[in-house]
């Protein structure tokens, strides 16, 4: 009975999960604020941390909220501070329903095509998650994956580089 | 086990040598524009590319291997990034952005491919596609005065970043079924579609990511719009080495065997990627554009190798990477001489080249007619190589496809030679070519036709790293 109840919960807990990232992504493409649509990305973003702490995996849940909620979100506000972006931009204005239905068709095909073949094909899962002790995540990051780990560092020092390169080169035209 | 041995990877030590060397370049002020040796380093990286041992050796836990496919890839990828620098040394086009700048990030691209033709682990090598993919994202803006560079680099980065995310999902079906990542784990494993379904979708989708970068339909939209928005120097860098990269992971890929649907479906898209390439090429004006759309139908012809498999199908691709790039940098260096000031060129523009420059006319034929495939240039064997191949395999419609195709692409690229041989310009130019300028371009020619005589040392040696990749 117990288990029973429990089991119900834990579907309880994960539709709602999905119920708050779908909305949180359709916030986050049909609002025409900016920041309403960041606001969006903020509440899908909380769903997916829910989705790990429903998978017994809380480190990674914490990072999702202390890295993505936290820093990420922070920096797209200045982005959008500093670009002085305006809700009326060049994608304003309105689309014709053709479009809209072909682009629904688009993002629903590759979705039901690869939901099929996950739901119908997928390998036996265990429904009781092991928690990962964080000491061997870091073992499995510096051993086996050191390689990529380390590589991640100089693709973010090529970014920044290279963003700060554009920017300075787009002030000195003007 | 880490397994750590310089020794065994000297050129890439090399590469982070020069890349650091260039990064103190691009913060100082005064050295910023001393950059005249930056092609002689990448020659000499080609020369202990080349000379460094071929042994099959396993380093970083089994994520990183040397062998003779990763050395012959590194030895190439080095040849083309001297010529590409020496191309480079002479962009006009580059505005106030400081020349180390420029060089910085191509090296640090080709550093990305480096380490491609090496990866053996599907996280590693898709951290080393971003790497080089970032680099060139910054290198394709730089075009003083030109919204269309810009144009053509947003598009590139966004479609990419959608491409290679596609890629990472993939590998997320893969680890989800056969738990693990790496290649040499993966290559026992069963990759049909009755066996391992999910797991098949998933090596389609990270194959995704790499066919984006090597330009085939249904992925190509973007080659022809970078071609013709970026400076001709940064088009000869972005047309050729990317999709060096690319072609040694999908060697290293398509060695799963992967089951029946997979190679159908990249033959169905190797087919109509030729055909839609040469179809759209026959109408192009701007002579970038149009190697855009050949490169679409390169890119089919390499994946007829692919689909192909075994040593003597990966060889074919791997053999035809080398004849594509050579083909592809020579054709560039004839364009980047023509155009003085760093416009694009028209093929137009190519009227009374004969009389003008006659050496770059004649270089310009060669590579032409290599592109087209006729022999004795390399093109003619690399596409023999392949198309032997395909047949062997089974693909006889797809040989059949190719054969067509070569022959529409006659039009198009003996269209250049037309123009530089047969009709006069009413007001002769005459283009100023420094001797280091035309004898590079003689070698380049040279390289077409020797590999197209003598292809059998080469295709030997890639014969023999691919039965070993296989085993």
């Amino acid at each position: 009975m117990d288990n029973l109840l429990n089991e119900n919960l834990a579907w309880a807990v994960l539709f709602g999960h999905i119920a708050i990232i779908v909305a949180g992504g359709f916030i986050t493409v049909l609002s025409e604020s900016l920041i309403r649509a960041l606001m969006g990305l903020i509440l899908t973003l909380f769903g997916v941390a829910g989705l790990f702490f429903l998978m017994a995996a809380p480190f990674i849940g914490l990072m999702q909220i202390l890295i993505y909620v936290g820093a990420v979100s922070v920096l797209i506000f200045f982005a959008i501070m500093l670009t002085n972006a305006w809700p009326g931009g060049d994608e304003h204005g309105n689309i014709s329903g053709k479009k809209v239905i072909y682009a629904a068709l688009a993002a629903i095909a590759p979705a039901v095509f690869l939901g099929t073949a996950a739901i119908r094909t997928a390998p036996p899962s265990i429904f009781t998650p092991d928690e990962t002790q964080v000491s061997e995540l870091g073992q499995f990051l510096l051993e086996p994956y050191i390689l990529p780990f380390e590589l991640i560092s100089l693709l973010l020092t090529i970014s920044m580089a290279g963003a700060v390169l554009l920017v300075f080169e787009r002030r000195k035209k003007k | 086990m880490l397994n750590f041995n310089p020794l065994l990877i000297i050129p890439e030590l090399y590469m982070v040598a020069l890349l650091a060397i260039l990064f103190v370049q691009s913060i100082s002020n005064r050295l910023k524009d001393f950059v005249g040796w930056v092609p002689l380093a990448a020659l000499l990286g080609a020369v202990l590319a080349g000379f460094s041992p071929t042994s099959s050796e396993y380093m970083f836990y089994e994520s990183y291997r040397i062998d003779g496919l990763s050395q012959f890839f590194k030895t190439i990828i080095f040849l083309g990034l001297a010529i590409c620098a020496g191309n480079a040394l002479r962009v006009t086009t580059l505005g106030k952005a400081n020349r180390a700048d420029y060089f910085f990030f191509m090296y640090m691209s080709t550093f990305g491919l480096l380490l491609l033709s090496s990866t053996v682990e599907l996280f590693t090598i898709y951290i080393s596609l971003e790497l080089a993919s970032f680099s060139l994202y910054i290198l394709l803006p730089f075009r003083k005065n030109d919204p269309r560079a810009v144009e053509a680099a947003i598009k590139y980065v966004l479609f990419g970043a959608v491409a290679t995310a596609i890629g990472l999902y993939g590998i997320s079906y893969i680890m989800a079924v056969q738990h693990t990542t790496y290649i040499n784990e993966l290559i026992t494993m069963q990759w049909t579609f009755s066996e391992q379904p999910l797991a098949l979708i998933g090596l389609v989708l990270f194959l995704m990511a790499f066919l984006y970068k090597l330009a085939l339909f249904p992925f190509h939209f973007w080659a022809p719009d970078v071609y013709q928005g970026a400076s001709n120097e940064t088009a000869a860098f972005a047309a050729t080495l990317p999709k060096l990269g690319a072609i040694v992971v999908m060697v290293r890929l398509m060695a799963f065997a992967p089951g029946v649907e997979v190679t159908t479906i990249l033959a169905i898209f190797a087919a109509l990627s030729m055909t839609i390439g040469n179809l759209v090429a026959l109408v192009q004006k701007d002579v970038k554009r149009l190697l855009g759309y050949s490169s679409v139908a390169h890119a089919g012809f390499i994946i007829m190798g692919l689909v192909a498999g075994g040593a003597y199908g990966l060889a074919a691709a791997s053999y035809y990477a080398l004849v594509y790039m050579v083909m592809n940098l020579t054709i560039f260096w004839v364009i980047t001489r023509i155009s003085q000031d760093g416009r694009n060129v028209y093929i137009a523009d190519l009227k009374g080249l004969h009389s003008s420059s006659p050496l770059l006319a004649f270089v310009l034929a060669v590579a032409a007619f290599a592109l087209v495939g006729l022999p004795p240039t390399a093109g003619f064997i690399g596409k023999l190589f392949l198309l032997n191949s395909a047949w062997e395999a089974g693909f006889q419609w797809l040989v059949v496809v190719a054969v067509i195709n070569t022959a529409l692409a006659i039009f198009y690229y003996l269209n250049l030679v037309r123009h530089a041989y047969t009709l006069d310009e009413i007001t002769p130019s005459k283009i100023r070519i420094t001797p280091a300028g035309a004898s590079i371009a003689l070698i380049l020619a040279l390289g077409v036709l020797y590999l197209g005589i003598l292809p059998q040392n080469i295709f030997d040696f890639l014969v023999h790293a691919s039965t070993v990749i296989l085993s």
